[in-house]
């Protein structure tokens, strides 16, 4: 359930974000959810829900895009997705569902085996985009 | 498109009473052993964590007797508690394998575990900080703005070198510097280098702690880690951050 602290995360930097600009409440936010990082949707969602009540994001909806992982080589520039990544291991799935980045620690370049690659798209959450509405 | 953790990883570091990221530019001085030995000492007054924040090269859980079972998970991460201290590093993750990222990877992983990390009632927070200035170093300036820092050099010329830079970019900044520590010293060594040094950028020698030929061999166990010369001297170190 550490998707709760990535709910109060998205929360928090959207609302700061939404004060940046001067609006006085959230109407939407659109979360991507990087399909690496494997966040299910659903707790982030609760903990959003949860988490929003008397907030300027309490009549807040929350809509979420999923994205696919796409890794590029930066020694050959091969590039290719998370099925081809061959992820099976739970340990491994599991790890990187904490922390994405360790997903160098589990697999190389299927082409030249360097493990100088970029995680392209597809990483994990952020946020594309607030709306809201200004203080007059 | 805006990153969904910044907001929250500046809101935790603020809620600290005390941050003390233990730095050096220079590799090798014993950052590790003096960082995590201040955090069992600290414990016995405070509440206390250690970050790992050294990434590329995370030991802190070797001195600590930790394995690479994942911590508990409820709201967030729990930090493991070990001889009192919370403690939280990359270690658990990758699973004994090298982590070959590069600087905006380790931003990245550094925001993830910042913000997922629950410390809660946590008063002092002891980081291990990776060699060098670049982007833990800076991403560290960015993100903690209450660190209190202790600086580790060892007497060799070139640790001396390095350290000064070091310094210098502290106090440029108007960080809050707790000291200057000399370990690794010898003791046919009476110099006074290490003093000079400090009050050349104006800040406390806080003392030296000497060499010990294969202190981290020895250790089989935390009870043997706290029982050793060098963590009462380091103990003696972390009265002198608390006074």
């Amino acid at each position: 359930m550490h998707e709760w602290s990535l709910a109060e995360a998205v929360l928090k930097s959207s609302i700061k974000e939404a004060k940046k600009r001067n609006l006085k409440k959230l109407t939407e936010v659109k979360i991507v959810l990087g399909d690496l990082q494997g966040i299910e949707e659903e707790i982030v969602k609760f903990g959003l829900d949860n988490l929003k009540k008397d907030t300027m994001a309490e009549e807040a909806n929350f809509i979420f895009i999923k994205e696919d992982a796409v890794f590029q080589c930066r020694n050959c520039q091969n590039t290719w997705n998370l099925k081809e990544a061959n992820l099976h291991d739970e340990t491994m799935k599991e790890s990187i569902h904490f922390v994405p980045e360790v997903v160098h620690s589990f697999i190389k370049c299927p082409r030249c085996g360097s493990p100088d690659f970029e995680v392209v798209k597809g990483r994990g959450i952020y946020i594309d985009e607030i709306t809201g509405e200004d203080s007059d | 498109m805006f990153d969904a953790r910044e907001a929250l990883v500046r809101e935790k570091f603020a809620a600290f009473k005390c941050i003390i990221p233990v730095v050096s530019g220079k590799g090798g001085v014993g950052k590790s052993m003096i960082s995590t030995a201040l955090s069992l000492a600290l414990a016995k007054e405070r509440k206390t964590g250690l970050l790992d924040l050294d990434f590329w090269g995370a030991t802190a859980h070797i001195l600590l007797n930790i394995d690479n079972q994942f911590p508990e998970e409820e709201h967030g991460i729990l930090p493991e508690k070990v001889g009192g201290v919370k403690f939280m590093s990359v270690a658990y993750y990758t699973q004994g394998n090298p982590l070959p990222i590069r600087g905006m990877e380790y931003t990245d992983a550094f925001l993830e575990l910042a913000a997922v990390t629950r410390w809660d009632d946590t008063e002092c927070l002891v980081i291990d900080m990776p060699p060098g200035m670049a982007d833990p170093f800076l991403d560290l300036l960015k993100y903690v703005k209450n660190g209190n820092f202790l600086v580790i050099t060892t007497p060799s010329k070139l640790s001396i070198n390095i350290v000064s830079k070091t310094l210098e970019i502290l106090k440029e900044q108007n960080l809050k510097i707790y000291g200057l520590v000399e370990n690794m010293r010898s003791p046919e060594d009476h110099s006074k280098r290490i003093n000079n040094l400090a009050k050349s950028y104006d800040v406390p020698y806080l003392g030296y702690i000497p060499l010990y030929q294969n202190l981290d061999v020895q250790l089989e166990d935390l009870k043997d880690f706290l029982s050793t010369d060098f963590f009462l001297r380091v103990k003696k170190i972390a009265a002198e951050l608390k006074a």
